[in-house]
């Protein structure tokens, strides 16, 4: 019987997985990293709340805000806020990860935008996501350095989730 | 060395200088190896179901963190449903006194 730290690994390692994948993909399709940086942030969060079996799997499983819970919580431990990066750093990954979740399917109001799916605006025009998504923009624009900072970050919180999450 | 209540008092100041969009913290009583605080917050998203996500944090002695703490961060929203018995805080966190 798999137990809640055999699914956290699974978590964790699937985290890693998409953040290879991130990088492999560099800037050539910025909406479908936007959907990436999503997955990675929520697998990291969930393999965390996994190992500390503080909720129950299934709350976890079905979570759409554990990403930005947990890093809204690892911002207020000062030690962390130090090692993953600086005021800049945090306050880039924090406008992500709640907009990337905000936009996310099960979230997304359906006047969107939306993370994966074309959406209708308010207005009736047609949006989609590689084209209409601010955040996606945002992370494929070279001039605000966003996609670095964002995955020097995610790298050290992989390096040092043990640490963090044992 | 402080007590918990002493500590969930001076994290709970800290936490708030760090997200000045948090309007109320809790801190549950009765626990005397942690700190657990509720922390309800305009910064975070209202959108979707509730959810209560605790993140569980060590103590680090030679940093001034002299015991664990675990933290629930609500929305508005989230903070109101509690209120209302819609949503549920966690086994053990029903003594709730506020900070500050």
């Amino acid at each position: 019987m798999a137990t809640d730290r055999d699914w956290a690994t699974a978590f964790l390692e699937q985290a890693h997985a998409d953040l290879l994948g991130l990088k492999a993909m560099g800037s050539a399709s910025p909406s479908a990293a936007a959907m990436l940086w999503q997955m990675v942030f929520e697998k990291y969060a969930k393999a965390a709340l996994l190992r500390q079996r503080s909720v129950p799997r299934a709350t976890v499983t079905t979570s759409h805000k554990a990403a930005s819970r947990m890093l809204q919580s690892l911002r207020r431990q000062k030690t962390m806020f130090a090692a993953l990066g600086g005021a800049k750093v945090w306050e880039d990954v924090l406008w992500v990860i709640v907009a990337l979740e905000t936009a996310h399917p099960q979230l997304a109001p359906p006047e969107g935008p939306q993370l994966e799916y074309p959406w209708e605006n308010a207005h009736g025009d047609i949006q989609w996501p590689a084209r209409d998504l601010h955040v996606a923009r945002a992370l494929g624009d070279s001039r605000r350095g966003l996609a670095p900072r964002l995955l020097r970050f995610a790298e050290l919180l992989g390096q040092q989730f043990d640490g963090m999450f044992p | 060395m402080k007590s918990v209540p002493e500590f969930a008092e001076e994290l709970a100041k800290a936490h708030v200088e760090d997200d000045p969009k948090t309007t109320d913290v809790y801190f549950v009583e009765g626990v005397d190896n942690e700190v657990r605080l509720v922390e309800v917050s305009g910064s975070l998203g209202n959108a979707g179901p509730g959810e209560v996500l605790p993140f569980r944090f060590e103590a680090q002695p030679k940093e001034g963190v002299p015991y664990p703490s675990v933290v629930v961060l609500l929305s508005p929203a989230e903070w109101a449903a509690v209120k209302k018995g819609d949503l549920k805080l966690p086994p053990g966190w029903d003594k709730l006194k506020k900070v500050g």
